[in-house]
């Protein structure tokens, strides 16, 4: 008895220092965190035994009814809580989860989960909501999807408002923002999807940032010039989203660089020479990436070069005459795209100052295929008469929609694999031209939608977003309307008839019962 | 077991000849339901409006149009309401002096706390089903989604223990029925308030137990139609701890 007694306080004891070495070192150090758990679990198994044995003990006295028992009776309660906070404290750091949401709010893909079993260094995300937003529980939900899978990722919330130097100190100048910072790598995301920020997951997690070379020495937009004909915005969104940004002289490097991922022609004002236009072919040839934006009423010397890829440029404008902008200002409206993975959920407007129609060359068929990306709207015309009064003639001109922008590819490029891209194989080559630049220059790539194109095609080409494919959210969607007098039905109906029957009921119970 | 059940049985009798929960299920019933046809209505009429200006019916996730804010009024309701359910279950027994009789019956401690526990939850069980009529009102109008909801109703059956055991300690404590539910009010608005503490206090440890500790934090989880370790592990902890404190208190008593 005496033994079993010392035995049972000796395991009490151990059990509430355990407990509490396990609770100091997971609110001073946090990490690792089996550490805390095995701490935790032992303070469990003492405790339990502690409570099984002391029960006993107390019913052993029990007959003597000392004031002792109140005393017992504090210590086992306050034991059974430590014992509940343990177990929640255990089973809250690992939990289960079972999705029941059918809108999968709960669950991400599968490609999503091996990204982040890959990851290496722990990620650090922030989110600058403001005290009321309407994407904060959106972001929290997805955040706890990931770190449900990962311990890798560290999610907090900073209000802007209220810690103005912290959204300083990351640059932030938007609500809703989120910061995903890695090893040095950063990465700004504007929208709380997983598609995104998986995405940029990837691209910080990189040993090097994703190259995008932009094209200089043909009056090209040029990446410092601030003024409203740069393109220093289009950097900077692309620098924030965590892509290298680099200047390509090809004159003097001969060839494009090994590491581009998408090489950019950003409306030449003069003629391309000949090696120049073989370094852009041989790199095409071997399975590169071009994004060609050039501006009609140009001479560029590039059209033989595109012509070769099956691209058919000429000399010709598109007229608007229902655009509210100017009649040389074609407007695509959002849903008027043409289906592509480019422009796949993309609902705004987009327009393009002074354009130039794009078209396949049908002779080139074969192992190509095109995809027309841009479409102007039906009341526009195609003008080849580009000098002097621009006025439509229906004899010549030609009526809309004009293809302006469009995707050559090979009709068997091989499937985007899911990790990262592989080796070069010349299938992979995507052109992807658009008969106008000055949609992304400082003074409107901030318009509409005119930014957002620019990133979508360029993280398309570079293959960012074939990484995460996307599920469709929208099976659980429904729609709901009530005519007046259905809706008057359902509330009388719900309203008095249900609970008038419970109350009678009861009424009738009651009146029986007083007769009785 | 078997003793657990033929006191729930005798507690259930209870329940149905007084009028106390038939009023209780009137009043909760015109409230949810009142609540429920306003929020119907809310999302018909934005349909209506974004139908006209853009000429197309616009989706949406109807369980979180619909239902989630629903669930939520329930549960403040519920809270509201359950401890009017607990309060006599042994406040009475000790004013009318029966508490002698039940305690020198060979039913053990633990099986007079269950069988008392059991027989309110089945009573708030039976309020949960008188709402399902809500829902199946509304498949003669729109496809409604059973998965999300057996998860909303799971969370409040498992909030509703919580209640009840808290309700149940309550009444434990005094022989007065009004100071027993002043006390589970007490209790249970203090575990709803905690998450407002919480959000003062966060990105401390702190604010993370608070948070943890709140009983919104976790339905919410629910009625957004997951079903999480964590949240199960939590209302079952609270539960398991509010029918312990009535043990020890009943049991004190025996020796008193």
């Amino acid at each position: 008895m005496r033994l079993k007694q010392t035995f049972s306080i000796l395991s009490g004891v151990a059990g509430v220092g355990c407990g509490l070495a396990g609770l100091f070192h997971y609110l001073i150090w946090g990490a690792p965190l089996w550490v805390t758990t095995a701490l935790e679990g032992t303070a469990l198994l003492l405790l339990t035994l502690f409570l099984v044995t002391h029960f006993e003990m107390v019913k052993d006295i029990s007959t003597r009814r000392s004031t002792k028992f109140g005393v017992n009776s504090f210590l086992m309660i306050a034991i059974f809580i430590a014992i509940l906070s343990i177990i929640n404290f255990i089973l809250a750091r690992h939990p289960l989860r079972y999705d029941l949401s059918g809108s999968g709010a709960f669950s991400i893909s599968p490609q999503t989960v091996s990204v982040l079993k890959n990851l290496k260094n722990e990620v650090k995300v922030i989110g600058f909501f403001p005290e009321r937003s309407n994407v904060k529980g959106q972001a929290k939900d997805l955040f706890e999807n990931y770190r449900y899978e990962t311990d890798k990722i560290k999610f907090e919330i900073v209000d802007p408002d209220k810690k103005p130097t912290v959204a300083k100190q990351y640059g932030i100048t938007e609500y809703d923002t989120i910061v995903l910072e890695s090893g040095g790598q950063k990465a700004t995301l504007r929208t709380v999807s997983e598609q995104e920020v998986t995405g940029a997951l990837i691209r910080i997690s990189r040993a090097s940032k994703k190259s995008f070379y932009f094209v200089e020495g043909h009056g090209e937009h040029s990446l410092d010039d601030l003024e409203r004909n740069g393109f220093s915005f289009l950097k900077d969104s692309l620098e924030k989203e965590g892509f290298a940004v680099k200047k390509l002289l090809l004159l003097s490097e001969k060839k494009v660089p090994d590491d581009a991922a998408v090489v950019v022609i950003g409306g030449p004002q003069r003629p391309f020479i000949e090696e120049e236009k073989k370094a852009l072919d041989e790199y095409l040839a071997r399975g590169g990436r071009l994004f060609a934006l050039v501006d009609p009423l140009v001479k560029t010397d590039l059209e033989p070069l595109l012509a070769k890829w099956g691209v058919k440029l000429e000399n010709d404008l598109i007229l608007d005459p229902g655009s509210s902008l100017s009649a040389v200002v074609p407007i695509v409206n959002p849903g008027s795209y043409p289906p592509h993975p480019v422009t796949d959920r993309f609902n705004l407007g987009t327009f393009f100052p002074l354009s130039r129609s794009v078209n396949f060359d049908p002779a080139t068929e074969g192992t190509l295929r095109f995809e027309p990306l841009l479409k102007s709207a039906p009341g526009t015309w195609l003008t080849k008469r580009v000098e002097g009064d621009l006025n439509i003639d229906p004899s010549r001109d030609k009526p809309g929609p004009i293809i302006f922008g469009g995707v050559i590819r090979y009709k068997d490029e091989p499937a985007p694999a899911a990790a990262e891209a592989g080796k070069p194989d010349p299938k992979k080559m995507r052109l992807v031209v658009i008969g106008d630049a000055d949609f992304a220059t400082n003074g409107v790539v901030r318009s509409a939608g005119n930014g957002d194109l620019f990133q979508n095609v360029v993280s398309w080409l570079a293959e960012e977003g074939d990484l995460v494919s996307i599920r469709s959210q929208e099976a659980q969607n429904g729609t709901l309307l009530l005519s007046n007098q259905q809706h008057r039905f359902n509330f009388y109906s719900s309203v008095l008839i249900v609970p008038l029957v419970i109350f009678s009921i009861g009424l009738t119970v009651w009146r029986r019962r007083r007769r009785l | 077991m078997r003793n657990i059940w033929i006191l729930a049985e005798k507690e259930l009798k209870l329940y149905f000849i007084s009028p106390i929960a038939y009023v209780l299920a009137t009043v909760f019933l015109i409230i949810t339901d009142y609540l429920f046809q306003s929020q119907v209505f809310a999302v018909s009429s934005i349909s209506m409006q974004i139908m006209r200006s853009q000429g197309n019916l616009p989706q949406f996730n109807l369980h979180e149009a619909l239902f989630q804010p629903i669930f939520f009024s329930m549960s403040i309701i519920l809270l509201l309401i359950m401890p009017l359910l607990t309060m006599r279950l042994f406040a009475e027994e000790k004013k009318g002096r029966t508490s002698e009789l039940l305690m020198t019956s060979p039913l053990t401690i633990t099986e007079i706390v269950l069988g008392k526990f059991l027989a309110a939850w089945v009573v708030y069980a039976l309020l949960l089903l008188l709402t399902m009529h809500l829902p199946v009102m509304m498949t003669s109008f729109t496809h409604v989604a059973w998965k999300p909801l057996a998860a909303s109703y799971l969370g409040l059956l498992l909030m509703g223990g919580v209640f009840l055991s808290m309700g149940l300690f309550a009444s434990s404590l005094t022989e007065n029925q009004i100071v027993a539910a002043v006390i589970s009010f007490g209790i249970l608005i203090g575990f709803w308030l905690i998450g407002l503490t919480a959000q003062t206090a966060a990105d401390s440890p702190v604010g993370e137990l608070f948070s943890y500790l709140s009983l919104i934090e976790h339905l919410a989880n629910f009625v957004k139609g997951l079903i999480n370790t964590r949240d199960l592990t939590y209302f079952i902890s609270l539960t398991v701890l509010g029918l312990f404190l009535t043990h020890r208190v009943v049991e004190s008593q025996r020796w008193k």
